[in-house]
């Protein structure tokens, strides 16, 4: 062709134009399209670009647009792109700048990205021009995310890539200005090591990819690639439009809504762009972006491969679906696959065969894909529907998918609980989570308990992420093959292919989120199986403990009868001990306290049936001392003060009086007394009373049954004595045992003896008295009773005595033994009759030695017993001592 | 407020608890009087605020049972015998609720337990006919002592001396830090035929003793010469069970439960029944006790009651 005038071509053009050079209106613009089609020279180009540049009116332009002039100018910045002229690319950014843009002229064609990429130009004017673009051209893209939820759009991926692009930019800038697209590179998977600025190199890479397209669908074998991305965005519809419609069988945290909504328009929508980008790099993703990225990265031989696939594919299209996508690409690196390695495809084979199987079930789309794509290419590879492990291996043939990129696969399609709030740009931490998850997955399908949520997530986020964090190492050579130019070379294109052995996510739109619920045996049992007896129990106990409560309650009437207060502090009260002045353990406790965490129960049920078992401690054990019941050390009655009588002043009531203390060990009596002993413990009252109605009329009788007459009778009885000033406390004296004993001796008539006061006794002529030491007790006295012991009335009429004061043996031995043994015997004989008128007036001395003796302890008349010391011949104590000094403290015994 | 037998007169039931399903079988109030814990028969412990009136806390031992629990000095700890497994005497922290010691030795039933009032020791009694002296730092025992029947033991108020009661008839006195020396002093007493001594208290003012049966009859003696004071008589207890008898904290009066669910006081110092309380507990008020510093007076039955004086200052 001839040069083209410039001033030639404006002037023909000038009846289109203003007076300043720009579009007169919509109706010019359409012309003005049709010729810039036409134009491929620079030339006219630029005339164009400049025309473009003056006007002014919007409806021009937007006509102009509308009529194809986006995708005019679309290739001409890919081709000013290429061939590097930053005058040329200045101007169409400049025109890009001022046209009125709308998302869905931005998801037309690859202008976005285009212009994404060159924001990483070297060129300081093509990058600002471009950062304004696309900070431009996001918002208008949010907006209408905001506006319509769930819209992906790869402009808003755009607006997050470029904004990381231009950190990026800023470190390549502060870096040498080598231009070199390795250098780029480089640089990103620098960046890319820093976790967050991995998503931003996806984005770049994802910018490249769409940089690549938009040549593909220049070069000629791009038809099929330009297929393909049709393909893509239908699907990408479909997809969103099933999940949409498909209501989520599984319950969802309330926040897993709004993270999906708005969150991840804010924050899914960098890592999508990720997604799809790196996908698209990395066939071995079963969506679009792969497609797209065959093209850029594969050699012809994949194109022509994805020719051959278009028919099928484009059927297709009208029944889009995940793993078509992904079939498509394995058809078409079917080719390639003799070079992937085995291993690899079996490690993302678990993860494809999982979202395969998910896909399968509820979308029939993707088999018919399968399907159709294994037939038409006819590859090896392409198998029956699982073959999904196939497809990766042909895709990543020269990088080998690290094991974690192959969890990380599963990971997105196993649900995460606590997804939400990893969700947050933390594309990292949504890995390692899904990871743990990642075998959980494959169960759930097995068993069927999965309800899967179909998500609309914008293209795969995870997928980026994955390549970001597992492809550092690969980035510079992966990312090199996004770059134009090697794309558009067979020779590179294969070198890439081999070299890729990459291992992508799955768009992230077609992403699906499974809830997996593990099996908790124990839960299912409680929940499930209910055993019928347990039940029935747990009713009874239940009714029985209802029934229990309820009878309590109804007797239960008690009731508050005044309003609580603050209780008011007692006055008046001795200032106390300092309580627990001298513990340690309350200090020791006090520390614990600071160190040991509270249990708090906010209910009965939290409550544990039992408190913790203690810490084990080592300890010696050690024998306890021994707390001795006597005081060995000092005088053995020294602090011993005596009461007994004064219960006998309470007993008169309701109680005979306690007779004695009990110091006699009966073991040490003779067996005759012990025999006595025993059979008067055996008696029982009854049997005393029958014995002593019988034998005795009155006295013994009331001694037995303590009655108040039978005691007044003693009373009178013992008047006599008492009157002799002998017995001074005798009427105080109910019916002790000591009762018995006087009439008896009154009836020996050994009074005389018996005057002797305690120690005295013993001396005691009386038959009984031989032996008795001192003290009376000891068993010396008893021998002269044994003998005594000749009938059972005997004893029993000594019971009448003894028994009634005490229950006790040895005490009773000793108040009938001292002084009972003699009398007893005559006793016996005669019947009680006599004893009584008798008995009392001679024995009165008598009487006063037993009362001394027993009563010497127990009521004597001082209440005291007489002190031993004493009668041993001084005691220390003297006046002062609490016992009895008979004469000297005390009456005269 | 002073304690009179008018305001005495006037104590009224101002909260009911029903926290339990048994017999609550034993109470005590903290040093400060600020919060009571129970024990009761369905093992289950609570405590109770005794400035707001309300339950503060349960917990269960449900595996080692509980009985006659006590405060021990530190604030959030308390010992308590046990009614299952064995006869272990249990050291727990109400805190964590863990158990922070065991105190094994006695191999009947526990009946009596004292904490000093000063420091870590405290006095067990039990049916095996023993009386053991502890030590909280220590599961061993550190003092034994062989009775020929039912123990009682209480600590006097200034934690001197202890006071063990023999065979229902004889009480010894023995001086805490000597008490391998024997008693020092011993009261003879007449033995109660029908009845066993169940409890034994040292008056707050350390003068008298206060020594409780399962019979119809309560006996308060000399703390110094064993002189019996008074005998209080005239409320019901028929079924043989141990009553509690406890002083008011200025030692002026004393209180007894009954099985027909009253609750009776004494004038210590004339021995006059001062009151007689219907209060409706549906069962043998087995707990009574007065707060140590606030005028309030628990009584429990399976209920839990807390009295209030009716009159104003």
């Amino acid at each position: 062709m001839p040069p083209i005038d410039p001033l030639q071509l404006l002037r023909a053009l000038a009846t289109l134009l203003t007076s300043e050079g720009g579009i007169k209106g919509p109706a010019e613009s359409t012309r003005i399209c049709g010729l810039m089609k036409e134009a491929s020279k620079l030339v006219s180009r630029c005339i164009y670009i400049n025309i473009l540049k003056a006007t002014e009116s919007q409806e021009a332009l937007e006509k102009f647009i509308e009529d194809g002039g986006w995708d005019i100018l679309n290739l001409w910045l890919s081709d000013f792109k290429e061939i590097d002229n930053p005058q040329l690319l200045t101007e169409i950014l400049k025109v890009y700048k001022d046209l009125p843009v709308t998302v869905d002229l931005l998801k037309k064609n690859s202008a976005a990205k285009t212009i994404k990429q060159l924001g990483k130009s070297e060129h300081e004017g093509i990058k600002i021009l471009s950062t304004e673009i696309v900070d431009k051209w996001m918002k208008k893209v949010r907006e209408r995310k905001l506006a319509e939820g769930t819209d992906i759009d790869k402009s808003k991926k755009k607006k997050s890539s470029k904004d990381s692009k231009e950190e990026k930019k800023d470190k390549e800038k502060s870096k040498s200005d080598s231009k070199s697209r390795t250098d780029d590179s480089k640089n990103k998977s620098d960046a890319s090591k820093s976790k967050s600025e991995k998503s931003d190199k996806v984005k770049i890479e994802n910018e490249d990819s769409d940089v690549v397209k938009g040549r593909v669908i220049e070069t000629p074998g791009n038809g099929l690639k330009i297929h393909i991305k049709l393909e893509r965005s239908d699907n990408e519809k479909k997809d969103s439009n099933d999940n949409k419609k498909r209501a989520s069988t599984v319950k969802r945290l309330p926040g897993r809504f709004r993270s999906t909504g708005l969150e991840e328009e804010l924050v899914l929508p960098k890592k999508k762009i990720n997604n799809s980008e790196p996908s698209s790099k990395r066939p071995g993703s079963d969506q679009k972006p792969k497609d797209e990225e065959p093209p850029e990265k594969k050699s012809r031989l994949q194109i022509s491969t994805s020719l051959a696939a278009t028919a099928p594919t484009s059927t297709t299209i009208s029944s889009p679906t995940n793993t078509s996508p992904t079939d498509l690409q394995n058809s078409l690196k079917t080719i390639p696959p003799g070079k992937g390695k085995g291993h690899e495809i079996h490690e993302s084979s678990i993860f494809m065969d999982m979202i395969t199987r998910g896909s399968t079930e509820r979308q029939p789309g993707p088999m018919r894909r399968k399907k159709k794509l294994p037939s038409v290419n006819g590859n090896s590879t392409t198998t029956p529907v699982k073959s999904t492990p196939t497809p990766t291996t042909p895709t990543t043939p020269t990088t080998p998918p690290s094991p974690a990129t192959v969890t990380a696969r599963s990971l997105p399609s196993v649900p995460s609980f606590y997804k939400d709030t990893l969700e947050e740009n933390n594309d990292e931490t949504e890995k390692s989570s899904e990871k743990e998850k990642s075998p959980s997955p494959t169960e759930e399908i097995e068993k069927k308990e999965i309800s899967q949520d179909v998500e609309m997530i914008e293209p795969s986020e995870d997928g980026g992420e994955s390549n970001n964090s597992e492809e550092k190492t690969e980035d510079n050579i992966s990312e090199d093959p996004n770059e134009p130019k090697g794309l558009l070379t067979n020779g590179t294109t294969n070198k890439k292919n081999k070299k890729r052995k990459n291992v992508t996510w799955i768009e992230e739109a077609k992403l699906r989120t499974y809830h997996y619920f593990a099996l908790d045996e124990t839960e299912r049992v409680n929940v499930n199986r209910v055993d019928f007896d347990q039940m029935k129990k747990q009713e009874m106990m239940m009714d029985r403990k209802a029934v229990e409560s309820a009878k309590r309650l109804t007797h239960d009437k008690m009731a508050e009868q005044i309003p609580w207060r603050r209780p008011p502090v007692i006055e008046g009260l001795p200032a106390g001990i300092d309580n627990g002045a001298n513990s340690v353990e309350k200090d020791i406790q006090r520390e614990r306290e600071l160190v040991v965490l509270q249990a708090l129960f906010f209910n009965k049920d939290m409550l544990p049936d039992s408190p913790a078992e203690p810490d084990l401690e080592p300890f010696e054990p050690s024998d306890p001392k021994f707390i001795p019941l006597e005081d060995e050390s000092s005088g053995e009655d020294n602090n011993v003060y005596n009461h007994e009588q004064y219960h006998s002043h309470d007993m008169t009531k309701s109680l005979p009086p306690p007779s004695q203390q009990q110091t006699t060990n009966p073991a040490t009596l003779p067996p005759e007394l012990i025999n006595m002993i025993t059979s008067l413990q055996q008696g029982h009252q009854p049997d005393l009373m029958a014995n002593i109605q019988n034998v005795l009329a009155s006295v013994m009788g009331s001694m037995g049954n303590q009655s108040q007459e039978m005691y007044d009778k003693v009373r009178e009885l013992l008047l006599p004595l008492q009157n002799q000033g002998l017995i001074p406390d005798m009427m105080n004296m109910p019916m002790g045992p000591g009762m018995g004993p006087r009439p008896r001796l009154g009836l020996l008539g050994q009074a005389p003896p018996g005057f002797i006061p305690g120690p005295g006794m013993q001396g005691a002529p009386p038959p009984g008295m031989q032996g008795p030491p001192p003290n009376m007790q000891g068993p010396p006295r008893f021998p002269p009773p044994g003998p005594v012991v000749q009938g059972e009335e005997w004893n029993e009429n000594m019971m009448g005595g003894p028994m009634a004061g005490r229950g006790r043996g040895g005490m009773p031995m000793r108040g009938g033994g001292g002084r009972m043994p003699m009398p007893g015997p005559p006793n016996q004989g005669p019947p009680m009759g006599p004893m009584q008128g008798g008995p009392m007036q001679g024995p009165p001395p008598q009487m006063r030695g037993g009362g001394n003796q027993r009563g010497g302890r127990m009521r004597g008349p001082t209440n005291r017993d007489i002190c031993r010391h004493f009668a041993a011949g001084g005691c220390r104590r003297g006046n002062t001592c609490s016992f009895l000094h008979p004469g000297v403290n005390g009456p005269p015994v | 407020m002073k304690l009179t037998d008018n305001v005495v007169r006037n104590f009224r039931v101002a909260k009911v608890f029903r926290e339990n399903t048994e017999r609550i079988n034993n109470l005590d109030f903290s040093a400060n009087g600020e919060t009571l814990i129970s024990s009761s028969d369905d093992d289950s412990i609570v405590i109770y605020d005794c400035q707001n009136g309300t339950p503060k806390k349960t917990l269960n031992s449900k595996k080692y049972g509980v009985d006659l629990i006590c405060y021990t000095h530190a604030v959030n700890t308390a010992l308590h015998s046990s009614t299952k497994v064995d006869d272990t005497i249990r050291y727990l922290s109400l805190h964590d609720n863990k158990y922070i010691r065991y105190f094994p030795g006695h191999t009947k039933k526990v009946v009596a337990l004292s904490m000093s009032p000063i420091n870590d020791s405290f006095l067990s009694g039990s049916l095996d006919k023993t009386l053991r002296l502890w030590d909280l730092r220590s599961q061993n025992c550190q003092g034994l002592m062989h009775l020929s029947g039912r123990p009682v033991a209480a600590f006097d108020p200034e934690g001197l001396i202890f006071a063990a009661g023999i065979n229902s008839e004889c009480v010894k006195l023995y001086d805490l830090r000597s008490f391998d020396r024997g008693p020092f002093a011993t009261f003879k007493l007449a033995q109660d035929k029908d009845c066993d001594w169940t409890g034994m208290k040292f008056s707050p003012d350390g003068k008298m003793i206060l020594i409780s049966t399962n019979g119809q009859v309560v006996r308060l003696i000399d703390a110094f010469q064993g002189t019996p004071l008074q005998t209080f008589m005239g409320f019901q207890n028929t079924k043989g069970i141990s009553l509690e008898a406890s002083f008011s904290p200025d030692s002026q009066f004393a209180f007894v439960g009954s099985t027909d669910g009253k609750i009776n006081c004494w004038n210590t110092d004339t021995g006059v029944r001062v009151a007689v309380f219907n209060c409706d507990h549906p069962g043998p008020v087995q707990c009574v006790q007065f707060n140590p510093k606030l005028m309030m007076l628990a009584t429990a039955c399976t209920n839990m009651a807390f009295w209030l004086p009716y009159i104003d200052d």
